[in-house]
């Protein structure tokens, strides 16, 4: 029987599940991934968890649980740093490390090293990802070539339009359905973490929302890398935080351009990160009168009616500036 | 220029040497007060870390007092300590103050070349030995804090050992050269070894852990070392800020004073998240061998490496048996709060001293 692994539906699960599934599965494994998170999951995780931290980081302890005894691994790897020159929130670190030291009894965590701030992905920490499986090291790098060449596919379809959420759908098969049938008067862009803003339970379902009020989605995965970085360029010092710079790069770029009508930046309470870069998105939309913008802090206890009706009142808002610009136009006009 | 910089318990002593010796005008924030911490929290994102809204209320402080120029040192991820100078450059900035921003952070060769700018052309060897005198003075400080924390708990009168030791370090405080240094170090000394003291008693000993501000800054953790003492702890703690100005230079990263830490938490935690949860995590591993009755584990609210310290430190608890106690501080922390929280704490330590001492009797 091939040997299960498991892999959580909750922080980096957003970003980089094609990449791990097509590894794993490449090497002969099988890959179970958690129920999507429910109520019940976040319950489960909440009276695990010692001290207080973000949402995000509570849901992965109600993951892992009811993972715990189907699987044979845990996939959570140790993940210092995603990307060159920046960092991710200590949270995940040490991750692996708390996961064991509050619940013994878990199957063997898979925790491999990931730091690739200074030299890139390192041969070294795909064979220690792999060699449970696999004793060949030259196997093992022909299916993290094959998970590359999947997860820049992924990568691409996002940049087409599509939120990653159903990027993902769309690798596991199911139908997503294509951008142009549909109906969408408003352009909005959603910034945060992807782990609040993709999964439905943390973000209260924003994404389906914000379409029934007829908007186009656009998020930070959407714009290639180059345009993030020009996006910060003006700040003093270079945001070291891989989503938190995602977040700020993408907000800056959005507000300057010109295709968007608000920006709504979604953070969960707690952030650390996102605590302080909200301050800077908040001074940089603030000076900027074209695009409306909104900042929602989410945790366990935000009822969804408040947000429906600081969503409808957002996109009524913007709404009704297009039409006091269109009058000032035809006034202008005559 | 005026320079000045946010306090962060005794280090301001070393900035304020230094640029002293380079011949300017130091502006020191006033002592961290109630107004700090308002002015702070009013002008900081609401829930961004208590070190932050503290750090900036002292430098508005500083700056009605005149100061025109602020030094910050911006150590590089992935805590969020790295990012306070440029987000309180924007606040400030947006509160219409003017000042120019100096930071020190991890590209050395720009450091130095800052340096020398502060410096008013004085030479390297002046610069080093304006160093070397800052570091003696925090050094001695540092000493007369071990001491008063070790002499705290056998005092006759309460309070008294406070009382020398702020006078103590007033007289170290106002030393600007070597030779006033040594004079200031021997006066010092003997007024610390004034103080009467009962050697029969058998105190505790409780460590004092967390994240660097606030165990260095007493107004932030509301003397949490003193009132331990004055309740009969022998307070020890791995956070001091020689140690920590140390590591943070990158040839030390790996080989400082950190290392014995690292060493101790190697069974829990393989990789470092930054901040000082690895010293947490070695520290109470390291004070529960040498046999200490608890520890007191101090982290601002919503702190990120004290967070995963909490996580682990609950493990740490289990398996060598220390009672850890976990006080996470925000701006509205309340004194009656913390005392009962630290009383009941000190409480259980006493009671589980006498029991193994019963223990011992009839063994």
């Amino acid at each position: 029987m091939a040997i299960r692994v498991g892999i959580p539906r909750a922080l980096l699960y957003y970003r980089f599940y094609p990449l791990w599934k097509t590894f794993f599965t490449e090497l002969g494994a099988e890959v179970i991934v958690s129920e999507p998170t429910t109520q019940e999951i976040f319950r489960k995780g909440l009276k695990k968890f010692i001290g207080d931290t973000c949402l995000p980081m509570k849901l992965v302890f109600g993951h892992v649980i009811t993972l715990a005894d189907k699987v044979d691994y845990l996939f959570i790897p140790r993940l210092v740093s995603i990307e060159k020159d920046t960092y991710l929130c200590p949270h995940f670190a040490g991750l692996p490390d708390v996961l064991r030291a509050i619940m013994p009894d878990l199957p063997p965590i898979l925790d491999t090293y990931f730091n690739v701030r200074k030299k890139g992905v390192t041969m070294r920490s795909i064979y220690e990802a792999g060699k449970r499986f696999d004793k060949n090291p030259r196997r093992i790098y022909l299916a993290y070539q094959k998970a590359q060449e999947v997860y820049k596919k992924f990568l691409e379809r996002i940049r087409d339009g599509i939120t990653p959420q159903e990027a993902i759908q769309a690798f596991d098969g199911e139908e997503v359905p294509p951008v142009k049938e549909r109906k969408e008067r408003l352009n909005i862009a959603l910034v945060g973490n992807p782990y609040t803003v993709y999964d439905p339970f943390s973000s209260l379902n924003i994404i389906q929302k914000l379409r029934k009020l007829e908007a186009r989605i656009y998020t930070s995965e959407m714009i290639p890398d180059e345009t993030i970085e020009e996006g910060i360029r003006a700040l003093s010092k270079r945001i070291y935080w891989t989503f938190g710079k995602e977040t700020v790069g993408a907000a800056f770029h959005y507000l300057d351009s010109k295709e968007i009508d608000g920006l709504i930046y979604i953070i969960s309470f707690e952030c650390g990160p996102d605590s302080l870069l909200k301050e800077i998105v908040d001074d940089k939309a603030r000076k900027n009168k074209k695009v409306a913008y909104m900042s929602l802090v989410i945790d366990e206890h935000t009822g969804e009616t408040g947000i429906d009706t600081r969503l409808d009142a957002f996109v009524e808002m913007i709404k009704r500036r297009r039409r006091s610009k269109k009058m000032e136009g035809e006034k202008n006009g005559k | 220029m005026k320079p000045t910089f946010p306090h962060m318990g005794t280090i301001g002593v070393l900035g304020e040497a230094i640029l002293r010796r380079f011949g300017r005008e130091v502006i020191l924030p006033p002592k961290t007060s109630k107004r700090t911490l308002t002015l702070g929290s009013r002008y900081s994102p609401e829930f961004a870390c208590l070190p932050l809204k503290v750090t900036l209320g002292n430098l508005i402080e500083a700056l009605e007092r005149g100061a025109d120029t602020i030094v910050m040192l911006a150590a590089g991820g992935p805590c969020r300590f790295g990012y306070y100078a440029t987000l309180q450059n924007l606040i400030l900035k947006n509160l219409d103050y003017e000042y120019e921003l100096i930071t020190l952070d991890y590209d050395m060769l720009n450091n130095l070349r800052k340096l020398k700018r502060l410096a008013q052309g004085q030479n390297w060897f002046q610069i080093g030995e304006a160093f070397r005198f800052g570091f003696l003075k925090l050094l001695t400080l540092e000493k007369m804090e071990r001491s008063a924390h070790r002499i705290r708990p056998y005092e006759i009168k309460k309070g008294s050992t406070t009382k020398a030791y702020d006078e103590a370090s007033r007289i170290i405080r106002r030393t600007f050269s070597f030779r006033e240094l040594r004079w200031a170090k021997r006066e010092a000394i003997s007024l610390l070894k004034k103080i009467p003291q009962d050697k029969t008693r058998n105190p505790l000993k409780v460590g004092v852990v967390g994240e660097t501000y606030t165990v260095l800054e007493p107004y932030v953790n509301l003397e949490v070392e003193r009132k331990l003492g004055e309740m009969g702890c022998e307070v020890h703690r791995p956070v001091w800020a020689t140690e920590y100005m140390i590591s943070m230079l990158p040839i030390f990263s790996r080989w400082g004073p950190r290392r014995k830490y690292r060493k101790a938490a190697q069974p829990y935690l393989k990789e470092e998240p930054g901040g000082e949860c690895i010293v947490s995590i070695g520290g109470t591993i390291l004070y529960a061998k040498r046999g200490f009755d608890g520890i007191v584990h101090i982290a601002p609210f919503t702190c990120l490496p004290e967070i995963v310290a909490q996580g682990i430190l609950s493990k740490v608890r289990k398996d060598l048996g220390i009672p850890i106690l976990t006080l996470v501080l925000d701006e509205h922390t309340a004194q009656a709060g913390l005392i009962t929280r630290l009383e009941a704490f000190v409480d259980l330590l006493q009671r589980k001293q006498a029991r193994q001492k019963m223990k011992g009797k009839q063994g």
